[in-house]
């Protein structure tokens, strides 16, 4: 049974990555300019734009083209090159991919960190005050823009105090403010995650035996209740890993980070279009596989979600 | 939920919960309502034109005549602010608009045939859930140009499957109920029965949805006219004044600092009153709509 699900789970991120795919090469392929334009320049005539599509392959079919890029990519690992720079866009993919991956990785883990202890803390409500404080705050970190947030930092840190770059990415120091930066909002949604989670789990029944059996409520949260709602919260950090990624241009472009987030954004202004198909069915593929991640690992953790699913 | 129903104490419990507001709804109320006031009458009550543009005054700090400053042209940023108050609540509504045409009947379709379309529906749905909704939206907007209408169209797109499963899990239960029986018993068909019986009791939750997504459409569509993909210059728009207050970091701060202020006041009430919304109304939100993005 388990299996069938595993392969249904798969064929449908097969789906999701063969449906990204041909959107953003359906976006971009026919998109007003086209590479040719872009390569040849305001000044080239007719005749001479013609010839370069069919040199380019622009005039094929659009699955003709399509079969062709992806085939490219898988056969031979073939991404094809940037417009702008020249660079295979493989080669360019790699690099970004290694500087966002940096930053994704670091926030996460501390945010999952700090977001566990204290979501902890919140629904163990030896203090109301403490629970009421963690969702005022939570509240107004969700609601904050991150790219504000990071201006912000920017202005304290690197303006005034001149402790780290304004740009750049140089050394430790100009890692930090990105990571806060995407760090906040994310570990707002952990700590409500945990949150709601431990409270639910509270009111089970073998809640009120451990207490009755006279375990501490630190102890209850942090040994059986954190345990037992483990499930959903790593589904849930999963899916916001795979968010972070689909989303960290934003910060990215903030800081003028070289990852991929920004190399898209990049290649859009420039219609660079080799390297935003690139950089976008990557980030893409990063995405459906946290997902899939997400479910696989919820069904292990917890096999009555698998029954209930069926 | 029906059979509890009969046991009268649960009735008034009920009862008495409904009848006092919770908290988030009167402030997120409130925090909405000043959006919504700001949006309608920014003509009325902004010091300026929201162009004016006065060389004399270029990033001047906040002072008698200009509360919040000037940017770089010397425009009064708080009529800007006011101004930008219309883009987000206009953005906010054309991305949710978009979302529910599109999630509202597929996802009625889905829950009242059941079956096989469902099971296909539903299928499509989890493909497109599995695709990065910002993704998605910045691909949308590098093929239709740079414009803040481009960019919550594509927003609204990508969140269309939110509206899709909300709709379809309420139709589901409700289509079950005795007197959607009765209505079709005295012959009202299909289409009617949708219309009038089920989709109207599919509003608390549509309500809480749309409540909810505004607030995040504020802050995507912001996202989006940061990194340049969303409003134009001279829009006001509060992503875009961020951006171009990122420039003059050093020396003009408040520029980098009370759009940020309004795109949270916003968020925050729109958010608030969702919450608030759901807890008054007693609507469970679904999972799905609760995944990020």
């Amino acid at each position: 049974m388990r299996l069938t699900r595993l392969a249904q789970r798969a064929g449908e991120a097969v789906l999701s990555l063969l449906l990204i795919s041909l959107l953003i090469h359906a976006a971009l392929d026919i998109a007003p300019g086209d590479a040719a334009d872009t390569l040849a320049g305001e000044t080239a005539g007719a005749a001479q734009l013609t010839a370069l599509r069919r040199e380019m392959g622009l005039d094929a079919p659009f699955l003709t083209r399509y079969g062709h890029y992806v085939g490219g990519i898988l056969l031979r690992g073939d991404w094809g090159t940037s417009l702008v720079s020249r660079q295979p866009v493989a080669q360019l993919l790699r690099s970004r991919l290694a500087a966002t991956a940096t930053l994704a990785v670091i926030s996460m883990t501390i945010a999952t960190t700090v977001g566990l202890v204290v979501g902890g803390m919140a629904a163990h409500h030896s203090h109301p005050w403490f629970d009421a404080l963690v969702i005022g705050i939570t509240a107004v970190a969700l609601a904050a823009p991150s790219y504000w947030i990071g201006l912000l930092l920017l202005r304290l840190f690197a303006v005034r105090l001149r402790w780290v770059p304004v740009i750049g990415r140089n050394d430790l120091s100009s890692l930090a403010l990105p990571v806060v930066t995407l760090c906040l909002p994310l570990t707002a949604t952990i700590v409500r995650l945990v949150r709601t989670h431990v409270l639910v789990e509270l009111r089970e029944r073998y809640v009120v035996t451990a207490r009755a059996k006279g375990v501490s409520q630190w102890r209850l949260v942090a040994r059986h209740v954190l345990r037992n709602s483990l499930s959903p919260i790593v589904m849930m950090l999963a899916l916001h890993f795979g968010h972070l990624l689909g989303g960290v241009f934003i910060v990215e472009t903030l800081f003028s980070w070289p990852g991929l987030g920004r190399l898209i954004v990049q290649g859009i202004f420039d219609q660079d279009h080799p390297v935003v198909m690139g950089a976008g069915l990557l980030i893409g593929a990063l995405y459906i596989a946290c997902n899939l991640i997400a479910d696989v690992a919820q069904d292990r953790l917890d096999p009555r979600s698998a029954q209930r699913a069926l | 939920m029906q059979a509890t129903h009969t046991n009268p104490g649960m009735v008034a419990q009920a009862r008495t919960r409904q009848t006092r507001l919770p908290p988030t709804l009167w402030l997120g109320a409130l925090l909405t309502g000043v959006l919504i006031v700001a949006a309608t009458l920014a003509p009325l009550i902004a010091p300026y034109p929201v162009d004016l543009i006065n060389g004399a005054a270029r990033l001047s700090p906040p002072n008698a005549a200009y509360r919040l400053g000037t940017d770089a042209l010397g425009r009064d940023l708080f009529s800007r602010i006011l101004h930008g108050a219309r883009l987000a609540l206009q953005g906010a509504l054309v991305g949710t608009a978009t979302a529910g045409i599109l999630g509202i009947p597929l996802g009625a379709l889905a829950g009242y045939c059941g079956g096989r379309t469902d099971r296909l529906l539903s299928r499509l749905v989890e493909v497109w859930l599995g695709m990065p909704p910002l993704l998605i939206a910045t691909v949308l907007v590098a093929r239709a140009g740079p414009s803040l209408t481009h960019a919550m169209l594509a927003l609204g797109v990508a969140s269309a499957p939110a509206y899709y499963r909300i709709t379809r899990s309420r139709m589901m239960i409700l289509r079950r109920q005795d007197y959607v029986e009765a209505a079709a018993a005295l012959g009202a068909g299909p289409v009617r029965i949708t219309l009038r019986h089920l989709l109207p009791n599919c509003m608390p939750s549509l309500l809480v949805v749309t409540t909810t997504r505004m607030g995040r459409f504020v802050l995507m569509g912001g996202a989006l006219s940061f990194v340049g993909l969303g409003a134009q210059p001279p829009q006001p728009e509060w992503g875009l004044l961020l951006a171009e207050g990122r420039a003059s970091l050093a020396t003009a701060p408040w520029l980098s600092l009370y759009p940020g202020i309004a795109i949270t006041f916003g968020v925050l009430g729109l958010t608030l009153l969702g919450e608030g919304l759901a807890t008054w109304l007693d609507v469970r939100v679904a999972r799905s709509t609760q995944r990020p993005g």
